[in-house]
């Protein structure tokens, strides 16, 4: 008799999908087509030789851009029940360095297209690892110069196929090692277990409903954890994936219209990106018929200006912190009604997911009354409980609250509000994080690196230019007498951090405004660019 | 607004792309030069440089009808503000 592991979490979706959905499409990628069937083997056959290649269970990291690779290698390393922490090519080597390190990555899969930056990330690693290629081209005088390292080359795996086999999983190993800023100068790992992402994909699937023929977007880079939700929403259904390429991430217009999508989901950046380049045209994107955005606040305007380029389509403001599991509430845009609910010109955050809980809390942990603003807490089987190789920072976020049974809860940083029915408002921060275009950023983190290079611990940075309720970039000041030049300061910090967190200008300033409390003023400095641009307007 | 003139408009372009600190003089500025993905410009810094543009030949660009692995390289981008 054929007897089924009990708990094979997103990996067993898969394979569920591969068994129901065989010959349908499953990927599109640049117009390369995979069938679950074909997806399906080569998942199998890399999940084979990354057996061969490493017997231990420590962590896979993937050094991959989105596409066959990086999707392949995340079921692989679950089959083969390791844990996955992607990787982004786009980062400074160093930073992909620290990833590794305090992730205690033992396998590194690369695919064709990151061979030619390994060398950056292997420079100055003090961990060896096993890594894993495609052979040929600029990977072969590696082994050489990193004698430390494992190199194992295989011809061409993604070609391949194999059978595909699931093999039981613990449901509370952590599944994904997501980074995000940390305040101390060091990425902070969020583990997320595999019941975590099942728990998210079971309650997310049954809710936005997608079907067999539908046609989804994948922009979310590999290092955001929505790309968990892009790929297995859609094979769960049966439906097809849709690469949108690096060039179109921000003006996807064309690949809507041309690749006949019916899901869009991504940060609502995207939005005001289109607008200013007069990609909103009325009726511009008939096929969509689910909108989704998350990431950062959605203004109400941007939905109105999509729900006339997408007239078809429902759209969803979805938030969610890493720590609970990609996102944990939603709200659904409704035509007559939504815009009148809008706080700050703010779409609702909405309600929480089933089975999850948020509550508005006073700084000692007690629930606010309805409609008082306060810190927003979240409970529920998506919580991921920790951070990674860090009890101080677990301690402080995930707290339990004696009246609500000792249940574990994430103490988010947002401000919001809820009204009478359990709608959620996000009112903004309680500390300095900030989103740009999406991407989390502590800015004691790029603070930390400023001050570092120009020596004086009088630096600090301001999310600038603000739009339709989004951070754009970052605007950093130092002190008149630093003596390290803009361009400097501005290729050390990009040695250091990702582009995203890199400043757009140095600002210099006699003296720094000072609160109450004797620390720099951040307000009062981005008062003053405001009043800038009044005077140049 | 008349259409600019493609060479000035490029010089212009040229120019503003120098003062950046991700400008590497020792490459030529010939028309596949990518302005976006390949750390030139981030994508606000592409909108920066299209308001630029707009503000300083007073236009109004539209992308709709071009491809964005067009209209991101230096010559895609010049040609797009050249017909608009």
């Amino acid at each position: 008799m054929n007897t089924r592991p009990s708990f094979t979490g997103l990996a067993g979706r898969f394979k569920d999908a591969v068994d129901r959905f065989g010959p349908r499409p499953a990927l599109d990628l640049n117009g390369r087509k995979f069938t679950y069937t074909e997806l399906g083997g080569v998942v199998g056959a890399l999940a084979r030789n990354l057996a061969s290649v490493s017997a231990s269970v420590g962590p896979v990291a993937i050094f991959a851009r989105r596409g066959l690779a990086a999707y392949a290698g995340i079921l692989a390393a679950w089959i083969t029940g390791k844990t996955c922490v992607p990787l982004n090519p786009k980062f400074p080597g160093k930073r992909t360095r620290q990833m590794l390190e305090v992730s205690g990555s033992e396998v590194l899969l690369v695919d064709e297209d990151c061979k030619s930056s390994l060398a950056e990330v292997l420079d100055g690693l003090a961990r060896p690892l096993t890594i894993y290629g495609p052979e040929g081209g600029p990977w072969s005088d590696l082994p050489d110069r990193f004698p430390t390292h494992r190199f194992v080359t295989f011809g061409r795996p993604l070609e391949n196929s194999a059978p595909l086999q699931v093999p039981e999983l613990d449901p509370q190993a952590p599944a994904l090692i997501v980074f995000t800023s940390g305040s101390t100068g060091v990425p902070k790992g969020v583990p997320t277990s595999h019941h975590n992402l099942d728990e998210y994909i079971r309650n997310i699937g049954s809710l936005i409903g997608l079907v067999e023929n539908d046609r989804v977007s994948q922009a979310y880079d590999l290092t955001f954890d929505p790309v968990i939700h892009d790929l297995f929403t859609c094979w769960t259904a049966g439906a097809c994936l849709v690469l949108v390429p690096d060039n179109s991430v921000m003006a996807p217009a064309k690949i809507i219209r041309e690749k006949y999508l019916t899901v869009w989901f991504s940060v609502p950046s995207v939005i005001g990106f289109m607008r200013r380049m007069g990609l909103l045209k009325p009726g511009a994107f008939p096929t969509l018929r689910r909108s989704l955005f998350c990431g950062e606040p959605l203004p109400a305007e941007s939905v109105l200006a999509w729900r006339k380029a997408a007239p078809s389509s429902t759209v969803e403001n979805l938030y969610g912190p890493t720590e609970t599991t990609v996102i944990l509430t939603r709200y659904k845009w409704m035509d007559g009604l939504s815009a009148s609910q809008c706080v700050n010109g703010l779409t609702p955050i909405g309600w929480p997911l089933p089975e999850q809980q948020a509550r508005v809390c006073d700084a000692e942990g007690r629930a606010v009354p309805t409609g008082q603003c306060g810190e927003l807490y979240l409970a529920g089987p998506q919580v991921v409980g920790r951070y990674w190789q860090d009890e101080e920072l677990t301690t402080r976020k995930f707290v339990r609250l004696a009246d609500t049974g000792g249940e574990l809860w994430y103490r988010t940083g947002d401000l919001a509000r809820q009204d009478e029915t359990g709608c959620l408002y996000f009112l903004g921060r309680i500390d300095d994080q900030v989103k740009v275009r999406g991407y989390r950023i502590e800015l004691q983190e790029v603070d930390f690196v400023l001050r570092r290079i120009v020596q004086d611990d009088q630096a600090t940075t301001v999310a600038w230019p603000l739009r339709d309720g989004h951070a754009e970039g970052l605007v950093a000041f130092v002190r008149s007498s630093v003596r390290t030049g803009e361009q400097e300061i501005l290729d050390r910090m990009r040695e250091a951090l990702p582009e995203y967190m890199v400043p757009r200008k140095i600002r210099q300033v006699p003296d720094f405004p000072l609160n109450a409390n004797g620390k720099i003023d951040r307000r009062k400095l981005v008062s003053m660019l405001k009043e800038e641009c009044h005077v140049h307007a | 607004m008349s259409m600019p003139d493609a060479q000035r408009l490029k010089a212009f372009v040229v120019k503003r792309l120098s003062s950046l600190p991700t400008w590497d003089a020792q490459r030529l500025p010939d028309d596949g030069l990518k302005l976006v993905g390949a750390g030139l410009l981030d994508s606000l810094g592409f909108l920066e440089l299209m308001t630029d543009v707009e503000q300083e030949f007073g236009l109004q660009c539209d992308f709709s009808s071009s491809e964005p692995e067009v209209f991101t390289t230096l010559g895609g981008f010049v040609a797009q503000f050249s017909k608009a």
